[in-house]
This record gives structure tokens, C-alpha cells and sequence, in this order.
């Protein structure tokens, strides 16, 4: 590796640090801790897996029903819908309050679940 | 270093007696520091990453299934962890462009110049991109062997002679005074 050469020198030639007096016990201060602390929480599979196959199953009929009306569809039938759809956007920015509230649902929603789906794997341990 | 030492030290780890744990931080403790000072060049940091190597080695444990050296299994666990690191701090590296070379490389005082020079390609190698910046460190901290420094990264020989080869090319573009300096030629 002639190419190498100055780089070599320089690089391999590098002096070697020394570990503080006090890292093996620091180390080993850690290493405790991490054998006495509990095993880290595992994601509740059981419990969400019905939740994510209801999804995917929503999702996938929400696909069949796209494509089915868009495999004989054209695109005045495609412009049809995305005209059908403007009304609602328009009234939706328009009353801007209903959005605030339903994404302030949502949220309160999802945060509810969680919990559920979390309180009964912390009271386990 | 010991090899037997290091089963031993792992069995009677993985048997529940975590003081044993300590012959290996005691072992390795210098080859890891090092190896993330390369890769971060602060030496404070370089302690809490192969601290954290270490608490993670010793978590892995029982998935080691010893079928090669242990040093390579916590070379490749350690490298792992100084690549996310450096990833995720990155502010503190320093764009390629931002690396300057010294005005002079050889300086008249005959001290200075090798210093700044060392320091000039050793600051050009960390704002390398990360597949060359990686391969250049394990060779250099492997002793220049290819074979150890393929096993840490968890990549094929010829990919990493590969990666060398452009890494030191790039190297070679950005500092071309400090490369050629005739100094280097005369002291071969």
C-alpha cells in the first residue's frame, strides 16, 4: 500500500491513553447496577397485536375499495372525487375549532390507551 | 492477552458471580478507552463509551455463543457503540472543508510542525465519511490489520481494503502539503 505510506506513519504511530485510576471501578459500579436493576420492560405484543391487525385489515380494505373503484374509473371519475372531497376541506378550514377539538380527542384517546395497555405490565413487575 | 482467562472470566460471570466481571474491565479496559478516543478524540468521552461498552458486553453475555476470540465479539459490540455515538453527537465533529492543513508543514523548530501535521491528519480522518472514517480507525487501532479490523466492523476483507483505499485517497485530496512533506521522505 505505497499510497499509504505518510498516512501509515502518522496514523499507526498514534500514543496510547491510560484509563483514570478510577474506571475499572466506576465500570464496575455500573456493571452492578445493571445486574440488580429489573429486566427492561418488553413491548405488550398480546395486548396490541388485536389493535395493529384491526388496522391492517382496515387498511387493506380501504385499499380493495380504492382499487375496485379505480380499476373501471377514469380521470374526470378521479377529478369527481377529489371535487366531492373540496367542500369538506373547505369547510373544516373554515371551522378550524372542530379539528383543533377532534385532534385534542385523539390525543386524549391514544394517551388513554396506552396507559391501559401499560398499567397492568408495570403492576406485574 | 489471555484468552482462557476471558472463558473463564465469562463463565463464571454468566454462573452469576458478576465480580468476576472485573478481570475482563481490567483486561480490556485500555484497548477500549483507546479505540473510542479514536473515534471521538475526547478522552472524557472516550471513558463513558467504553464504560458503556463494557455494561453492554456485560448485558450481552449470555447471548455469546464462543465461537470466536471474545475480543473480537467486544471489539464489534465496542465499534458498534462509538459508530451510534458518534452519530448521535454529532456536533462535535468537524466538516471535511472546515479542516485545514498548516500554513507550513515544515516547520524551522523541527518539533512543532510534526504536531500540528499529526494533528491536521488524525482531525481530516474523523470528518471523513463514516464507512471511511471507520475502516481507517479499526486498521490503524488493529496494528494495520485488515483481517481484525474486517471482523470488528462485521464487513468483508475486500470491502474494507476498498474503503482504505478511497478513505486515504480522500485524505490525500484535502491535505496534500501535509502528505507531502519532505520530512516524511527523509526520514524513511
Amino acid at each position: 500500500m505505497r499510497d499509504g505510506d505518510d498516512i501509515d506513519r502518522i496514523l499507526g504511530a498514534e500514543p496510547q491513553i491510560v484509563p483514570s485510576p478510577g474506571f475499572t471501578a466506576a465500570v464496575m459500579r455500573a456493571v452492578h447496577e445493571a445486574a440488580t436493576a429489573p429486566p427492561p420492560i418488553p413491548f405488550p405484543w398480546r395486548r396490541a397485536l388485536p389493535g395493529l391487525a384491526a388496522g391492517c385489515v382496515a387498511l387493506l380494505a380501504l385499499l380493495l375499495e380504492v382499487s375496485t373503484r379505480g380499476s373501471g374509473g377514469s380521470p374526470a371519475q378521479l377529478a369527481g372525487w377529489l371535487s366531492a372531497l373540496a367542500p369538506l376541506l373547505r369547510s373544516g378550514a373554515a371551522g378550524g375549532g372542530y379539528w383543533v377539538l377532534f385532534a385534542v380527542l385523539t390525543t386524549y384517546v391514544s394517551l388513554r390507551v396506552s396507559q391501559r395497555l401499560a398499567r397492568p405490565t408495570f403492576t406485574a413487575r | 492477552m489471555g484468552k482462557d482467562e476471558d472463558r473463564d472470566d465469562v463463565e463464571r460471570t454468566r454462573a452469576g458471580d458478576v465480580a468476576a466481571f472485573e478481570g475482563i474491565v481490567r483486561r480490556w479496559q485500555g484497548p477500549l478507552v483507546n479505540l473510542a478516543y479514536r473515534f471521538c478524540r475526547d478522552r472524557g468521552r472516550a471513558e463513558e463509551i467504553a464504560q458503556e461498552a463494557f455494561v453492554r458486553a456485560f448485558r450481552a453475555l449470555p447471548g455469546w455463543r464462543g465461537e470466536g476470540a471474545f475480543s473480537t465479539w467486544l471489539y464489534a459490540l465496542a465499534t458498534n457503540l462509538c459508530r451510534s455515538e458518534l452519530r448521535r453527537l454529532r456536533p462535535r465533529t468537524v466538516p471535511l472543508d472546515e479542516v485545514g492543513e498548516p500554513r507550513d508543514p515544515r516547520s524551522p523548530d523541527g518539533g512543532l510542525g510534526d504536531a500540528d501535521r499529526d494533528r491536521a491528519v488524525r482531525r481530516a480522518v474523523l470528518s471523513l465519511p463514516a464507512r471511511y472514517r471507520d475502516a481507517l480507525v479499526l486498521f490503524y487501532f488493529h496494528g494495520m490489520d485488515v483481517a481484525t479490523a474486517a471482523r470488528s466492523l462485521g464487513l468483508p476483507e475486500g470491502t474494507v481494503k476498498a474503503r482504505l483505499s478511497r478513505g486515504r485517497a480522500i485524505l490525500r485530496g484535502k491535505l496534500p502539503r501535509v502528505l507531502a512533506s519532505p520530512r516524511l521522505s527523509e526520514a524513511r
